[in-house]
């Protein structure tokens, strides 16, 4: 019998967080951050060929300016052999408030696989049983249209195309909307174009008082096509 | 109170990012069980403050006294300000998000004049009255420091007192003079003042009276207690190897102008460059060992975990011991993937085995700084470079491949004629004919030289500090004279803004009776100047006729060689006679060595320090 050696990893999977402050950090300063926390954290970083050398970084999915998150993944090439307990270790000790290192791990999948991800959004506005009816009523539509940010200029989108399913509630003065999102590129949805739905269409949310009337989302959940739970 | 949840207001403007804090390595600490808090202000945007090295240093040491607690604030760009404004948001520090006003010093580094109305508007934002007379007992005390200190005088009736020189050892003083008057609870401001004016590098301008001549020149300054001096003699660091440095930089999370390690070689400049204030006011020179620097990389990039150590100075390659330096540096960073930069080098000291040594002089673009046209005004401000040097050095870079070079000028100086003017393009064509005078084989495709001119401003404390400033036609002139002899699509012209310049040198060389205008200028909103989206030029000029002030007296006038300056009252080391001196020889065209070829006996040698070149 031929025993079957596992190959060497060449990649780890880091499951973080992303929240408080930190939803206004942009991607491109999410990715430059992860660099210097790998780097201090020791961890044999494989860097690309060529004049400028940068590790190799793949996120499961962009986080826009204004979105948290509880369950971001990304992928790191790696150059040698790892013990990832121990990264796990000092990477949670090289990251500051609003990052958590929740897991380092082999994958075993692809990101191509993720098919939904789970949004919370939490609204503080001054009618919330009101406003909780509104938006209840404005998501029965069959069609919610916003203007939509396109490579090709604004265009008019129905948000009902990449909403999958949604509860809407008020727990202690706030409303919570979970929702879940399509997240294959055709469907894509900044969660942002719900908010902006509502905006427009809703009492929720004045301009004219952002200091009482305020939302959150938070990116809760990624999930594959049969709704379990992606790692 | 808990802080109002600003988040829709964060969503709405730009860069959110510079606001947040909570970034890697600042400093948190317990404020009930600090003595004093001290808010370290930078009159700028987050990108810009974050890169400033004297920022790192001063919080790195202030909190590294556990008496003290020191967080940073920067300012609000004009979006963020204006709902700041709207809603009645004060500024507030990045680590404890408490307002400004909570805070027992608030100090600001001045950096460039045209930041002084955005510090007076922080300032404000914080609900703090602008005019030092009108701030009580329970407020902070408003400090300055940084390179502009060296002439605060238009700031002095706004902030209480300055910091001149190099601050690590002066700001704990003056902060435990603080802590000892408020534990001892004989307190007030007045006080205080009186007897920080007692420490070395301390100037309290309350403190000091101006009286005028008739012809509105400036008479006498006169210390209105007998115990505090009567000229505040700026403070250095004597041993650079046994100075405190940072072990670790706050981290942002947003980009900044210069995101990485900065390495300080040495203080001071062994040059004589008679237009540059730096090469004058940080003298004498005073340089750190490769043993210490490198350690200190070492810690910073495990700290930090930057790919890039940048080596700072005013002009790195007159560092005694670099290839030392560097030779040691690379053993690691190398194999780290760490990059060496060198900014600042020198014309003269550009060679084949730096260019293959250091990956940035590889990658980067090649700037160098004749300054001047022609031979006769590179002699007149002793800039010591000649057309061969440069010839020499932008072979060097075509041979290996580069071909886009970078040139810098200025405009204005002492003496300049229109041949000056003609000798920058005719500088720049012949660097195009280096290149193709550079064997095809070995040279790069397609040649770019760009020429970026600045205007001279007659600085304090140099030997041009006297010189008129060009009036704002003549340097408009003299810029559309150039542009028309630079018709080479491969050459590419920049020039700066002369009326910015101009509202400059009015900071620059001015007095405390520029205060109207800087009061008005608030009132109105102005802030930024430094911002070409921002610079107002026709609003100044409104300010100032409103203030009954003439910008000719601090611009065209020139000023004259037995008046008494502005900024008499601050000896900075180098003495006045040294500054005649050495104008007179530029008058003569005559150049001055070195100090490292021998000592010129400029007077900076009064205040010590280590080093190998004071006489
Ligand atoms: S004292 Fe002499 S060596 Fe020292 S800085 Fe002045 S001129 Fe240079």
């Amino acid at each position: 019998m031929v025993q079957i050696v596992d190959r060497i990893p060449d990649t780890i999977r880091v499951a973080f967080e992303k929240t408080g402050d930190l939803q206004y950090i942009s991607h491109l300063d999410l990715v430059r951050t992860m660099n210097k926390i790998l780097v201090r954290a020791g961890v044999p970083l494989k860097y690309s060929e060529g004049f400028n050398p940068k590790p190799k970084m793949v996120f499961a999915s962009p986080l826009s300016i204004g979105v948290e998150s509880i369950c971001e993944l990304m992928d790191v090439k790696i150059a040698g052999e790892v013990d990832l307990q121990k990264i796990k270790a000092s990477l949670e000790r090289n990251v500051s408030d609003g990052m958590k290192i929740n897991d380092v791990y082999i994958p075993s999948s692809k990101f191509s696989d993720i098919k939904y991800m789970s949004y919370l959004i939490e609204l503080t506005t001054h009618d919330p049983d009101r406003s909780a009816k509104q938006i209840s009523e404005l998501f029965s539509r069959p069609s919610v249209e916003v203007i939509k940010r396109t490579k090709n200029g604004d265009a008019p989108y129905n948000v009902k195309n990449s909403l999958y399913k949604y509860t809407v509630s008020v727990e202690n003065g706030v409303i919570k909307i979970e929702m879940m999102l399509f997240s294959d590129t055709s469907s894509f949805l900044n969660p942002e174009y719900i908010i902006k739905a509502i905006r427009e269409n809703t009492d929720a949310l004045s301009p004219d008082s952002p200091l009482t009337e305020y939302y959150s989302i938070m990116r809760t959940g990624m999930y594959r096509s049969d709704l379990t739970v992606f790692r | 109170m808990p802080n109002p949840n600003i988040s829709s207001v964060l969503k709405s403007v730009t860069k959110p990012g510079r606001y947040v804090g909570g970034e890697f390595n600042r400093v948190l600490k317990d404020k009930n069980k600090v003595k004093l808090r001290f808010a370290f202000c930078f009159p700028d945007t987050y990108e810009i403050g974050m890169s400033n090295l004297g920022v790192r240093i001063l919080y790195d040491v202030l909190n590294k006294d556990p008496e003290i607690w020191c967080e940073r604030a920067y300012a609000p760009w004009v979006d963020m300000k204006r709902e700041m404004d709207k809603y009645g948001l004060p500024l507030r520090c990045h680590e404890s998000g408490d307002p400004l006003s909570d805070f027992d010093i608030i100090g600001f580094t001045l950096q460039y004049e045209l930041c002084y109305t955005t510090a007076l508007q922080m300032i404000k934002s914080a609900g703090i009255p602008l005019l030092s007379k009108d701030r009580t007992d329970d407020m902070p005390i408003i400090i300055g420091g940084g390179p502009c200190a060296y002439n605060a005088e238009p700031l002095a009736d706004f902030f209480d007192l300055f910091s001149i020189g190099e601050g690590e050892e002066n700001l704990l003083e003056i902060s435990h003079l603080l802590i000892d008057m408020k534990q001892s609870g004989k307190y007030t401001r007045k006080d205080f003042l009186h007897e920080a004016a007692k420490i070395e590098g301390v100037y309290v301008p309350s403190l000091y009276e101006v009286s005028y001549n008739d012809d509105g020149t400036i008479r006498a300054y006169t210390p209105i207690y007998e115990d505090i001096p009567t000229r505040v003699r700026k403070r250095i660091i004597a041993d650079m190897d046994a100075a405190p440095y940072p072990e670790k930089f706050v981290m942002p999370y947003i980009e900044t102008v210069h995101d990485r390690i900065v390495l300080e070689v040495y203080r001071g400049c062994i040059r004589g460059c008679r237009f540059c204030q730096a090469g004058m006011v940080y003298r004498p020179i005073r340089e750190k060992s490769p043993e210490v620097l490198c350690r200190e990389a070492k810690c910073l990039y495990e700290n930090t975990g930057y790919d890039e150590i940048s080596l700072i100075s005013l002009s790195i390659s007159d560092y005694s011991r670099l290839s030392e330096l560097t030779d040691s540096l690379i053993k690691w960073t190398d194999d780290k993937h760490v990059s060496l930069s060198l900014p600042s080098l020198r014309i003269d000291s550009f060679s084949e085995e730096l260019m293959h040594k250091i990956s940035s002089v590889r990658l980067g673009g090649i700037t160098f700084a004749p300054e001047a046209g022609t031979q006769r005004l590179r002699d007149v401000i002793n800039k010591n470079v000649t057309e061969d040097d440069l010839m020499r050095a932008v072979g060097i870079a075509f041979r290996n491949g580069k071909n886009s070079v970078k040139l810098y000028f200025m405009n204005g100086l002492p003496t300049e004629t229109d041949e000056d003017i003609a000798g920058i393009a005719d500088l720049a064509y012949k660097v195009v004919g280096e290149y193709y005078k550079t064997p095809k084989e070995s040279r790069g495709r397609g040649v770019s030289v760009t020429v970026s001119v600045s205007c001279f401003i007659p600085k304090p404390f140099t030997p041009f500090q006297w010189e008129r400033q060009d009036s704002l036609e003549r340097l408009v002139e003299k810029q559309k004279l150039l542009r028309d002899k630079i018709k080479d699509k491969k050459i590419t012209y920049n020039w700066h803004e002369a009326k910015v310049s101009q509202i400059e040198a009015v900071f620059a060389r001015g007095d405390r009776r520029l205060a109207p205008a800087l009061l008005t200028a608030v009132e109105r909103g102005v802030m930024f100047d430094a911002w070409d989206e921002c610079f107002d030029y026709d609003g100044w000029l409104d300010i100032f006729k409103k203030c009954g002030i003439d910008i000719g007296y601090y611009t065209t006038r020139g000023f004259g060689i037995d008046e008494t300056l502005p900024w008499d009252i601050i000896d900075c080391g180098v003495t006045k006679e040294y500054l005649k001196r050495e104008r007179a020889r530029a008058y003569e065209g005559v150049t001055t060595p070195s100090c490292a070829e021998h000592c010129n006996g400029c007077g900076a040698n009064k205040l010590g320090g280590v080093n190998k070149w004071c006489r």
